[in-house]
């Protein structure tokens, strides 16, 4: 046994670059799933360490129109254990703008309250500054030294409601990391400041309560005031943290899809691997070795590969997370809400699927290798030919069985239209399900390209495409992986196109004013009544209209509310995907509603009901007449008219404006005018194509982590492609030896490796195409629509298509141009020596 | 399996057929052969290119089965056993030596030798290897990989690796015929050197190496003339 594990083991070594290859596939493959999973994991960390370090291990919390009255009341009639919390975003203006979050609290309250919350550890004379010294705050060393503050420094901020100078009177010391990246640019200060700093003066933003089971709730809501809500701390954390399950779910799918095409470049790889040994094993069989043998030799070399992989993998994966972390931070801060993840969370969980993917489904992919040549008579090993012969009987039985799949994955996809998982694992099936049908297609196109091939390039032609006869199996397998990979670009590619060209659409048919005012989100002032009436008075202005985005409380939450009344031809810009058949804009004026596509979709609402909004106890039903498309929020608003807005919430402040001007105005005069005039702290004006061009830019930042991650499955498929050229010019070694023996040039020889590969890559480009569309309807049809309730139009980019099937060429050249560029100019006589 | 007595043939092939599928055509190589090879002494299957020689060799060593018949060793019969005992009785009974050598690339010369037996689990190996490495005269290069060896070199290791564990069986393919004539000569010698006590036998296209052997058997077509005997 020592010396069959002995030659084993030295074949290895006489021809590492496949194995190397094999294991840099594998590591790849790994390293995406675990940095995804790093990523997905550390921001979610990130998020509810935040919320836990900010709000402590409180049960309930109070919103709404809270007055500092009503905390007084909780804390000292009621003695209740609460404490308050004024927020809001500002922005230091040092060199480069940066967003801090301006955090004031009652102190004093904090550290008597029984909850652990970051800065109870703050000192008595540092929190008897922050109380007796206005505008002071404390920070941690981390974020001060980010942002190269000292202590004692005046800082300038500025917030929605002016600008204004605060002073770090000291540090905050963090218990541990998490809390340390929790409070990352964070600044503390007394209650009154913030109240001050934000514009918030006499109200809070949130009481925080830490209630034991004594504390009857419903006697607590019955002397609330209208406006004022509790609700259970626990079940908001977990609808901000669902919030990003669908993002999370959608990046671990792309990490997954690379995975997938790292598993087929395991199972090209390792049955690559094994079956070149055919002849090796055929000779120690004749001499006496059992299968048994075999097996454990064969399975010994993946199980060494996948390990070595996975170790590599692992570490790979760490490096790449940290990137795929800004990735995510950046796609969640745009959808949802800023998240400063920088602790990367290597969790156990994640250790063992690395194992469990990098072993296991090596040694489980490399099976069928094994049993196939390990049963194979001695004789027919020696033979070389038989084995792979075997495999093209197997392209009718795998027609069979992808047909089955791809059914099967139908009936999955259509049995269940809500979960995003099993869309997921519908899509998995039917793919896998097509790239069965390759070794009969390649086979088909092989027949129909012979005869064109030999008539145009004669024997040299027959000669290049004569792999697809000599290795079949291998070489279909190889087209799969390429095909697998490409097919994810076209998909994800024809998806992220459709949808940015259908937000295009949308934006432009939405953005009907010819410049807008907005003013920042946190603001609860909005515009200023001054600038209304700028508007109102400024020259080369047709009309203007206002509208207000409130969060209003609803049964289960809260309802985001676009109050607008930017007129007739503004509301005709809502581009509706059901409505009902009324004059909807004589209706909306009179008090109906209509609602976004993705607020339909998660309430399952039809035209004809009704949207329920509270005003303090009572509920309000506003029927809904229409449902738009909308691509500003995936959990969905509600439009009314703002004179119904008013009418019920006697709410008159104004987010923002609408300016439609006169024709043949100098718009940027008019922009340039409202900029200089406009009195609204922080207000912003925007001309059309500056909001358009905005908007386009926060989409393409949203989905920057999904062309990283696409990328990294074309990268995937490279390594494949080249470790299977490696293998296949293995096996043609001895053929381009023999050919430039008799008489071939070195470019010939070159030419034909090159026009094998070439025609290798243009299968699976072709072969990619069909995939990829499949998978672009499937995602935007399935996922998206799970996901975050989008309707989109898929719209085919013929450069998708063409640049799909020139990078899988370029790719297959580029692998075919590596793997053959020594064997080609070897001296022929050098090269025929030793060739057993 | 039941045990052979000292005048009972080492191999014998009834009724035994083999074609092989060439697309989707059938090509029958070996038709209902019968033969008994005596224990002891060297045989010759001599036949043109294509006449099946190689085909019954591999018969014989069980490392490929007939459509139909059987093919006994020792009153054996190699097609009604299990894959594993069949691989055991080769390992135990049989050496080979192929007509294209198939030393193992990535062993040296002594750990090729060597290999059976490990495989038979035989101590006190470097003894014997040393010896038989002295006998078929590479000694001095044992510790070559094969790449570098000529192809007389080469087919001596072959020699010394079937031999080595001293098996009853020796069978050649066509042992010569990658090699020049006075290479052939002198592997021919060697092969005599080594297998005395041993039954040997050899496939050749070669009359002339056939002439050597006690007992020729030639195929033609498929089928086996009588037997000559050259003694």
């Amino acid at each position: 046994m020592k010396i069959i594990f002995l030659s084993w083991f030295r074949e290895i070594l006489r021809r590492p670059t496949l194995t190397i290859l094999s294991i840099v596939g594998v590591a790849l493959g790994i390293a995406t799933v675990v940095a995804v999973d790093i990523a997905n994991e550390s921001a979610k960390r990130s998020f509810l360490a935040a919320n836990e370090t900010i709000s402590g291990s409180t049960t309930h919390r109070f919103t709404g129109r809270i007055t500092d009255e009503l905390y007084r009341h909780l804390r000292v009639d009621l003695g209740l254990d609460v404490t308050p919390v004024v927020e809001g975003l500002i922005e230091s203006d040092r060199s480069n703008t940066t967003q801090l979050r301006l955090y004031g609290v009652d102190l004093l309250a904090e550290i008597s309250a029984s909850s652990n919350y970051a800065w109870r550890e703050v000192s008595i004379e540092s929190a008897a500054t922050l109380l007796s010294n206005p505008f002071t705050v404390l920070a941690t060393r981390d974020t001060a030294n980010s942002l190269g503050w000292s202590v004692g420094q005046e800082i300038p901020v500025s917030s929605a409601d002016g600008d204004f100078k605060l002073t770090l009177i000291g540090l905050l010391e963090p218990a541990n990391p998490l809390q340390a990246q929790s409070l990352r640019f964070v600044l503390l200060t007394d209650i009154a400041t913030a109240q001050s700093v934000l514009g918030k003066q006499g109200y809070l933003s949130v009481i925080h309560a830490l209630f034991d089971d004594s504390v009857q709730i419903n006697s607590i809501e019955a002397f609330l005031p209208d406006g004022v809500y509790i609700e259970s701390q626990i079940g908001q954390s977990d609808s901000q943290a669902a919030l990003t399950r669908a993002f999370q779910i959608n990046l671990t799918a792309l990490g997954l899809l690379a995975f997938m095409v790292a598993m087929f470049l395991i199972y090209n790889t390792t049955s690559f691997t094994i079956t070149r040994r055919q002849r090796h094993i055929g000779m120690i069989r004749a001499l006496g070795a059992l299968q048994r043998d075999i097996v454990l030799c064969a399975l010994l070399e993946v199980l060494i590969i996948g390990a070595i992989a996975t170790i590599i993998g692992i570490l790979v994966g760490i490096q790449l997370s940290t990137f795929l972390l800004e990735l995510v931070e950046q796609s969640i801060a745009t959808l949802y809400f800023p998240i400063f993840a920088d602790i990367t969370v290597l969790s156990f969980v994640t250790i063992v699927k690395a194992i469990m993917l990098g072993i296991g489904a090596t040694i489980l992919l490399a099976l069928p290798a094994i049993r196939k040549i390990s049963s194979t008579a001695p004789s027919i090993a020696i033979g070389r030919s038989q084995v792979e012969t075997q495999s093209t009987d197997s392209g009718s039985k795998l027609f069979v069985i992808g047909c089955s799949l791809a059914v099967l994955g139908t009936l999955v996809l259509l049995g269940n239209q809500h979960s995003i998982v099993l869309g997921f694992f519908g899509i998995f099936l039917v793919v896998i399900g097509y790239l069965q049908l390759i070794p009969l297609m390649t086979e088909g196109l092989k027949r129909l390209l012979r005869p064109i091939v030999k008539r145009i390039f004669g024997v040299q032609g027959v000669l290049a495409i004569r792999a697809f006869s000599s290795r079949p199996g291998q070489t279909s397998t190889t087209i799969a992986v390429l095909c697998l990979a490409l097919s994810a670009t076209v998909g994800v590619d024809i998806m992220v196109s459709s949808f940015r060209q259908t937000v295009d659409e949308w934006l432009i048919s939405r953005l009907r004013g010819d410049i807008y005012i907005t003013t920042p989100s946190q603001s609860d002032s909005g515009l200023a009544s001054v600038d209304v009436e700028l508007l109102e008075n400024l020259e080369g202005i047709a009309s203007f209209g206002l509208a207000k985005w409130a969060e209003i409380p609803d049964a289960s939450g809260t309802t985001t509310v676009f109050a607008v009344d930017y007129g007739e031809n503004a509301f005709n810009g809502f581009q509706f995907k059901k409505k009902a058949d009324v004059d909807l804009w004589r209706e909306f004026n009179a008090g109906a509603a209509i609602v976004s596509e993705p607020y339909a979709y998660r309430n399952s609402i039809q035209i004809g009901d009704t949207v329920d909004l509270f005003i303090g106890r009572k509920s309000v039903q506003f029927p809904i007449i229409g449902v738009f498309f909308d691509y500003s929020s995936d959990q969905g608003i509600v439009a009314i008219h703002r004179d119904t807005y008013i009418r019920h919430f006697n709410d008159r402040t104004i987010s923002s404006a609408a300016i439609f001007a006169k024709p043949e105005t100098d718009l940027q005069t008019i922009a340039d005018t409202i900029e200089q005039r406009v009195l609204t702290p922080r207000a912003r004006v925007w001309r059309n194509q500056e909001l358009h061009d905005a908007s386009m830019q926060i989409f393409d930042q949203t989905f920057a982590i999904t062309y990283v991650l696409r990328t990294l499955a074309i990268i995937v498929a490279f390594v494949a492609v080249l470790s299977a050229l490696a293998t296949l010019q293995i096996e043609r070694e001895r053929e381009l030896v023999v050919l430039r023996t008799i008489g071939f040039t070195v470019r010939q020889n070159w030419s034909i490796a090159s026009f094998e590969t070439g025609v290798m890559g243009l299968l699976a480009g072709i072969f990619s195409l069909p995939a990829g569309i499949l998978m672009a309807w499937l995602l935007i049809w399935v996922i998206e629509q799970r996901s975050f309730g989008w309707t989109m139009k898929m719209q085919l980019d013929p450069l998708i298509l063409i640049g799909a099937v020139t990078l899988s060429v370029v790719a297959a050249l580029i692998a075919g141009a590596i793997v053959t560029w020594r064997k080609v100019r070897k001296v022929p006589a050098m090269a025929l020596q030793g060739m057993d | 399996m039941t045990e052979a007595t000292e005048n009972s043939p080492i191999v014998v092939i009834k009724n035994v057929s083999k074609s092989f599928l060439e697309g989707d055509n059938c090509r029958p190589v070996l038709s209902n052969i019968n033969a008994h090879f005596k224990r002891g002494g060297f045989h010759a299957v001599i036949g043109r290119s294509g006449s099946g020689k190689s085909t019954l060799l591999n018969l014989i060593a069980g490392i490929d089965l007939p459509d139909s018949g059987s093919v006994q060793i020792n009153e054996s019969a190699i097609n009604k056993i299990s894959e594993n005992e069949r691989t055991l009785l080769r390992r135990n009974t049989m050496g080979i030596i192929f007509q294209f050598f198939n030393l193992i690339p990535s062993l040296t010369v002594q750990e090729n030798v060597r290999l059976p037996l490990d495989l038979v689990g035989i101590d006190n190996q470097q003894e014997r290897v040393t010896n038989i490495l002295e006998l078929v005269g590479l000694k001095d290069r044992r510790n070559d990989y094969p790449e570098v060896l000529s192809g007389g070199e080469q087919q001596r290791v072959a020699i010394a690796r079937a031999v080595v564990h001293e098996p009853k069986l020796l069978l050649a393919d066509e042992p010569t015929g990658n090699l020049d004539y006075d290479t052939a000569s002198q592997v021919l010698e060697v092969l005599r050197d080594v297998v005395q006590q041993r039954t040997l036998i050899l496939v050749t296209h070669s009359r002339e190496i056939a002439s050597h052997a006690d007992e020729i058997w030639p195929l033609r077509y498929g089928s086996f003339d009588s037997p000559e005997s050259e003694s």
